[in-house]
């Protein structure tokens, strides 16, 4: 039977944090595909095709920037809508982050989760 | 008799950058972790279970009272360490009034946790160490109201009483003489009075110290001390600690 969860990667080096957006997210009702690296992130997001792609910034292997880059222009992955999450502001992250053109920006701040989940179900509806 | 390393820790936050640092403060001190994304959580787990320390991430004060409440009303987390993290010094008196032990300024970066917790660790520790038995072998001698001297072996230690074992019929509330000698350099020898308040079918008796000279007492937590820090370096050299998630 297909899963008719909208499937989210989530890309978090930090296991504690990964464990904290997977249990969040599939208690409200998203299917979660998870990676604990830049370059993991890219394999998972080709194979998995997910709905969308949450992902941290300061990531090993491939930074964030490289990483959104490279899922801007795959073939499978190209159309993915992506939120990046990060300790700082985009602001903050100044010069590194001009040429990047996601949507979504989140600094890991109190209550981030509440809010990664609202923006999440605004846009892409859960549909169980 | 609880194992000495790791330590629990609870952990109330919804901050992720904040988790993050933290996840790798806690690995570096040995804090085994139940992680709370809800005060409600936090709840569940301060009424439920023993923490040697908290840190609570001080954003609804109300929620953070409840969370206090719960941890103080439990008979086994009265003496908990427990450790707000603060975004100003607006909330801190609040903070303290909850029985909060201290409060910090909520850390950017590893760094700055771990230089403001790591000289906090023998707080969190010390109703462990006060409580703590550690197992000896060594041989002493025992010496009854009547004046029998009995030789023992002695199989635990701690800062506030020992344990032996003999075959002589000591009975609760007996007071006995103690001597024995810690392995040390220099002069090790403790002589004490101490008040036998158990005892099992096999012969080990609990006796607690009700009189030792200060110097020997100062050596005999020196020692248990030193003995718990060799412990703990050694778990921590090579920490595996799986922090629990709550969520609800």
């Amino acid at each position: 039977m297909k899963n008719l969860k909208k499937k989210v990667l989530v890309i978090e080096d930090s296991k504690l944090v990964l464990k904290a957006v997977r249990m969040a997210l599939e208690i409200n009702g998203f299917h979660v595909v998870t990676a604990k690296n830049g370059e993991e992130g890219l394999v998972v997001a080709a194979m998995e095709k997910p709905d969308k792609i949450v992902m941290d910034w300061n990531l090993p292997k491939l930074h964030g920037k490289a990483l959104v880059n490279q899922l801007q222009s795959g073939e499978h992955t190209c159309g993915i809508p992506i939120i990046v999450m990060s300790a700082t502001s985009k602001a903050e992250l100044g010069g590194d982050y001009k040429d990047v053109t996601t949507r979504e920006h989140f600094k890991k701040d109190s209550n981030v989760l509440e809010r990664l989940v609202q923006a999440l179900q605004n846009q892409v509806p859960a549909l169980v | 008799m609880r194992p000495i390393v790791p330590l629990n820790g609870l952990f109330m936050t919804s901050d992720l950058h904040l988790l993050e640092v933290m996840t790798k403060v806690l690995d570096k001190l040995c804090i085994k972790t139940v992680v709370c994304l809800s005060a409600k959580a936090a709840i569940q787990a301060a009424r439920s279970q023993p923490f040697d320390c908290a840190f609570i991430d001080w954003i609804m004060n109300e929620d953070c009272f409840d969370v206090m409440s719960a941890l103080r009303g439990n008979v086994r987390n009265e003496k908990t360490f427990v450790m707000a993290i603060l975004e100003d010094n607006k909330n801190l008196w609040k903070a303290f009034k909850a029985s909060v032990n201290l409060g910090m300024n909520k850390p950017q970066n590893y760094e700055q946790a771990i230089q403001f917790i790591r000289p906090t660790y023998g707080s969190m520790i010390k109703p462990r160490r006060e409580s703590y038995r550690l197992p000896v072998k060594w041989n002493g001698t025992i010496i009854s109201r009547l004046g029998l001297g009995k030789v023992a072996q002695i199989t635990d230690i701690s800062e506030t009483g020992i344990a032996f074992k003999t075959s002589f019929p000591f009975q609760i509330n007996d007071t006995v003489k103690v001597a024995f000698t810690i392995p040390i350099h220099g002069y090790g020898k403790v002589s004490a009075t101490a008040d036998v308040v158990c005892r099992s079918q096999e012969g080990t008796v609990g006796a607690v110290f009700t009189s030792i000279p200060p110097d020997q007492k100062a050596l005999i937590n020196h020692w248990v001390t030193g003995e718990l820090h060799s412990m703990m370096s050694s778990h921590a050299a090579n920490p595996i600690l799986d922090h629990k998630l709550l969520t609800v």
